[in-house]
């Protein structure tokens, strides 16, 4: 996380920054070249300048860049344009050779430093610009992908690389990393500009890959890779160059070497020559015969002395060693030519030993002379002439170069004079050294090189095992930096694995901590056993209610839970529930019983579930102490049958009221009318109305018995649902009632297709308790009138039944409903007082209420509803 | 009065209670049934009157009434007992039986009817009701009413 932390604060900054750098670069090069200022064009005199274009390709670039920063797409690729354009033109220009007018469009060249194409940027300039222009294009314009910013990254890589591969030649003066071609150079500047714009490019690469895809960009070891390329390659360079200057010197010291020796040949045959002259001028009258020995001696120590002439005081040659072949130089004028004459005066007057150029000489082909004048008695008296050839004095010098490995010419004014080998190889050519020889008169050079064999055996295999073992290690870094993403990848993945595992474990300690809290927080004892009926897992209530502590239960068989009587057919059982484990009661309809340590025992009920864990199939058993249920059971049982006894003597009761108590009234009243018919002559009036009363009120009597046996029937019976018609129903009643008092007149309203539904017989009674009332109360009023209607409640069906009756006074309005009350006298309105009384009875039990307005005189309306 | 028409047209009348056995033979006569009416007073003597007396061979069965007058609340053996054992017995089984009782309870009226009653009648309080009831029934069942064949019986 901090690596990633800090590579992306270092890219964040690089990219701007760098870019700025480039811009502000770019910027001060334009400024000079309009100013025309050596100084900011060319750092120094004796580098090279920065192109104006090449400020121009530079000044795109980081404005391309700057402008990318700030989200200006558009405006920042065609500022990259800039330098994909200038570049590409320049190496059309130079590969094509053709002249596209680009060179100096914006300015003409003022500095000194000699270019093959003035204004015209370098080679390696124009291939980086268009490989800046690449890049550029790609990270602003191409989609955002992993390829993109990979191609971004190897661009800006080697153009970083290629910048401060030439920033390193500068430092380590090494002209091959900057100078493709001699005359053309990247400058120092450029380079620097090279290297910022691909820094920036790389580092925004790096941070968008970052930003885009959340880890550090798959091609870490790119830079990586760059990075010690360049140590590499700067090394290899560095033993190159040290490598370079070793050769230099070796073949310095070799052309110095050979230098001496070719002085050292001219300078002992001049030696020999001034000995044979100065022994004529010991003995001025030597003999032919004594010269020509001394001459013999002289030829005998240096035999490759083409000729020795004896030239007398007029120019002639009067004598020549070795004679056989030389004998046509005999009395012949010396000066054949004017070489040879100017070079003959110079001794002659100078008394010094002079040394000719190159001339043609008689013997065949071109080689010198070496005049030594002599003199007698202080007078010229004539000159000892060597004549050499190139080859034969050289031959020395020659077989020693040899040995060492060296060629070399001899050069007087251009001019090969002598030359071990033919053309000199182009490989070995460049690594060649001139010497001055130091020679009177002569202006000779020794061009030395080395043999191809050579210069191969001079260089030494360290620069390049340098490299490529540099390269080795960077490779082998890259391949370090890309693993250790990976690691780092694979650790991250590690950490974020551990995170969620840590998680993981604390949800399931805090599920497991909840499966325990609702264990212990349900009011039941809890006991999860195996299929072997061994207990795994109690809760503190089974502890509490049992009397064991938990460490006797764990592991113990569940059937110590039991009675002992039970324990062997629960293991049965227990088999049995293994077999088909669902959720379901245990022992449904048994009386189940649990076992405390004590021994004592208590009814329960339990509840079995099967617990599919890992461990396997496990039961789980839920207990609960139903010892105050039972209790209330047995209560409630008794209390039950108690009331069923009472509901029992209750009905026999009726029964009894209905037959019993009915059966002497009848009696009463029918003997009663036996005595009228029978001996009614021997009663008077008043003993005949006494028999009527009696009548009378046996009548009424069973009348209020019939009726408080319907209303204790209401109570009993039971209602079946079904829809009624009740508009029918009053039809129907209406006309039973008419029939009854067919001389009454009535007017009904009755609205039409109401319907309810409810018990058909009972809601008959309430209709007919209603209307009968109404009929009943409407008896002495003029206009009879009953209206029967639905009226609408809060969304319920209510009803009425009005009449303009006898009315009621509200003020007895609670007294309406209850048995047995009457606001009528009977003789008034005859009835028993239990009509309404069972009307409310029979609304209520449909779950409606009945209620009563009434005016005494203006008549009643009853309301009911049948279904809350 | 009406002379009888055959003297095995009887009416069996099984009434526990004198007074109600006075009004209904008064009724019955007061309204013209002149049939030959005979009282049981207890279920058991119905019983023994229909099938003859267990243990008392001399006493055969009498020849079947042409109606029966049943009341539901008898000492020793009730009504409706009567009753199913009237329809259990092959003999009996298409006897004309008209409960005539002071209940009016509905499950007397279920089970009366279920056992095969083929009516029942509510002794009304009132006695110029229960007169009349009376005269219809007599009226119905000894003359408009056709009873079953002799053979069925």
């Amino acid at each position: 996380m901090s690596i990633r932390r800090w590579s992306h604060w270092i890219a964040y900054v690089l990219a701007p920054l760098c870019a700025s750098l480039t811009l502000a670069l770019a910027l001060v090069v334009l400024g000079g070249w309009f100013l025309h200022s050596p100084r900011l064009v060319q750092v120094h005199p004796s580098l090279v300048p920065m192109q104006f274009n090449t400020a121009l390709g530079l000044l795109g670039s980081a404005a391309a860049l700057l402008l990318h920063l700030l989200g200006r797409r558009r405006s920042a690729l065609v500022a990259a344009a800039v330098p994909l354009a200038l570049g590409a033109s320049a190496l059309i220009e130079t590969y094509g050779h053709v002249s596209l007018g680009i060179d100096q469009l914006f300015v003409q060249p003022f500095t000194t430093v000699h270019t093959e194409f003035p204004g015209r940027m370098s080679v390696n300039s124009a291939v980086a610009f268009c490989g800046a222009g690449a890049t550029l294009l790609l990270l602003i314009g191409a989609p955002r992908r992993q390829a993109t910013y990979l191609a971004v990254a190897l661009l800006s890589g080697a153009l970083t690389a290629l910048g401060l591969n030439a920033l390193f030649g500068y430092a380590a003066q090494l002209q091959i990393t900057y100078a493709w071609t001699t005359h053309s150079q990247m400058a120092v500047h450029t380079a620097t500009g090279f290297t910022l714009v691909g820094v920036a490019a790389f580092a925004r690469a790096w941070l968008e890959s970052l930003d885009e895809f959340g880890d550090s960009p798959a091609w870490i070891g790119i830079p990586v890779l760059v990075g010690a390329s360049m140590v590499s390659i700067a090394a290899w360079q560095t033993l190159l160059g040290l490598d370079h200057a070793q050769i230099r010197r070796v073949v310095q010291t070799e052309a110095v070497a050979i230098g001496h020796s070719v002085t050292d040949e001219v300078h002992n045959r001049l030696t020999g020559l001034r000995r044979v002259a100065r022994r004529w001028e010991l003995n001025p009258g030597m003999s032919r015969r004594e010269w020509e020995r001394d001459a013999g001696n002289y030829l005998a120590f240096q035999p490759d002395v083409t000729a020795l002439e004896f030239i007398d005081r007029d120019g002639d040659v009067r004598w020549v060693a070795p004679i056989a072949g030389n004998e046509a130089l005999i009395n012949r004028t010396a000066a054949h030519d004017a070489t040879r004459a100017a070079f003959m005066n110079l001794a002659r007057q100078t008394h010094v030993p002079t040394i000719t150029p190159g001339v043609p000489i008689e013997q065949g082909g071109r080689g010198f002379l070496i005049y030594v004048p002599r003199q007698v008695k202080g007078r010229y008296a004539g000159l000892i002439a060597g004549i050499f050839r190139y080859p034969a004095i050289l031959a020395n010098v020659t077989a020693e170069a040899y040995s060492q490995g060296f060629d070399f010419a001899v050069i007087e004014e251009g001019v090969d004079l002598f030359r071990t080998s033919g053309d000199v190889p182009t490989a070995t050519r460049s690594w060649g050294q001139e010497v001055r020889v130091d020679l009177p008169m002569r202006d000779w050079y020794v061009h030395v090189w080395p043999t191809p064999q050579e210069l191969t055996s001079l260089h030494s295999n360290a620069p390049i095992t340098a490299l490529l073992l540099g390269l080795l290690i960077s490779l082998l870094l890259a391949g370090m930096a890309q693993s250790g993403r990976m690691v780092r990848i694979q650790g991250r993945s590690v950490r974020e694995a551990n995170i969620r595992l840590a998680s993981q474990v604390r949800e399931r300690e805090a599920a497991e901590e909840r499966f325990r809290s609702a264990l212990e927080a349900v009011p039941n004892a809890i006991v999860i056993a195996d299929t072997r009926g061994r207990i795994s897992l109690v809760n503190s209530q089974t502890l509490h209610w049992l009397g064991y502590r938990r460490e006797d239960l764990i592991g113990a068989p569940i059937e110590v839970l039991l009675p002992e009587r039970h324990r062997f057919l629960h293991q049965a059982h227990r088999d049995t529930y293994v077999q088909q484990p669902v959720t379901r009661p245990m022992g449904e309809g048994l009386s189940l019983v649990a076992r405390r340590k004590d021994g004592s025992e208590f009814p329960v009920d339990i509840s079995l579930g099967p617990l599919h864990t890992r461990d396997g199939l496990e039961v789980i058993a839920a207990i609960t102490d139903v010892t105050l249920h039972r209790q209330a059971q047995a209560e409630l049982k008794q209390s039950n049958s108690a009331l069923n006894a009472v509901n029992q003597e209750l009905e026999s009761f009726s029964y009894a009221v209905s037959h019993d108590l009915r059966q002497p009234l009848r009696a009463m009243v029918g003997f009663g009318q036996i005595l009228i018919e029978d001996y009614r002559d021997r009663l008077d009036t008043q003993g005949q109305d006494y028999l009527q009363r009696i009548q009378f009120a046996a009548n009424r009597m069973g009348n209020l018995i019939d009726a408080l046996l319907r209303l204790s029937r209401i109570t009993r019976s039971q209602i079946a649902h079904a829809p009624v018609n009740l508009s029918q129903l009053t039809y129907e009643i209406a006309a039973q009632l008419a029939s009854g008092e067919p001389e009454r007149q009535v007017e009904w309203h009755v609205e039409d297709a109401m319907s309810v539904k409810a018990d058909d017989g009972m809601l008959r009674a309430l209709l007919e308790n209603l209307l009968g009332n109404a009929w009943k109360f409407t008896a002495g009023t003029p206009h009879a009138r009953i209206d029967v209607g639905q009226e609408r409640n809060n969304g319920h069906a209510q009803f009425y039944v009005r009449d303009n009756g006898a009315g009621f006074d509200m003020a007895y309005a609670d007294k309406l409903f209850g048995a047995f009350q009457r606001l009528h006298r009977t003789d008034e309105f005859p009835g028993t007082g239990i009509g309404l009384a069972t009307s409310q009875r029979i609304v209520h039990r449909h779950g409606g209420r009945i209620w009563a307005e009434g005016q005494v005189g203006a008549g009643a309306t009853f309301h009911f509803t049948l279904q809350a | 009065m009406v002379s009888t028409i055959d003297g095995t047209k009887t009416i069996l009348v099984v009434e526990d209670n004198p007074d109600d056995e006075a009004l209904t033979l008064r009724a019955l006569k007061a309204n013209g049934v002149s049939n030959d009416v005979v009282v049981a007073r207890d279920g058991a003597e119905a019983l023994d009157y229909l099938f003859g007396r267990d243990g008392e061979p001399s006493r055969g069965p009498s020849p079947l009434p042409q109606l029966v007058l049943l009341d539901l609340r008898l000492p020793k053996v009730d009504g409706l007992q009567v009753l199913r054992r009237i329809r259990e017995e092959a003999r009996t089984h298409c006897l004309p039986v008209v409960i005539l009782t002071s209940s009016d309870e509905e499950r007397d009226i279920i089970e009366s009817y279920a056992l095969g009653a083929n009516s029942y009648v509510r002794k009304p309080v009132e006695f110029n009701e229960f007169m009349d009831g009376v005269r219809q029934l007599g009226l119905y069942w000894m003359i408009i009413n056709r009873p079953p064949p002799a053979q069925v019986q």
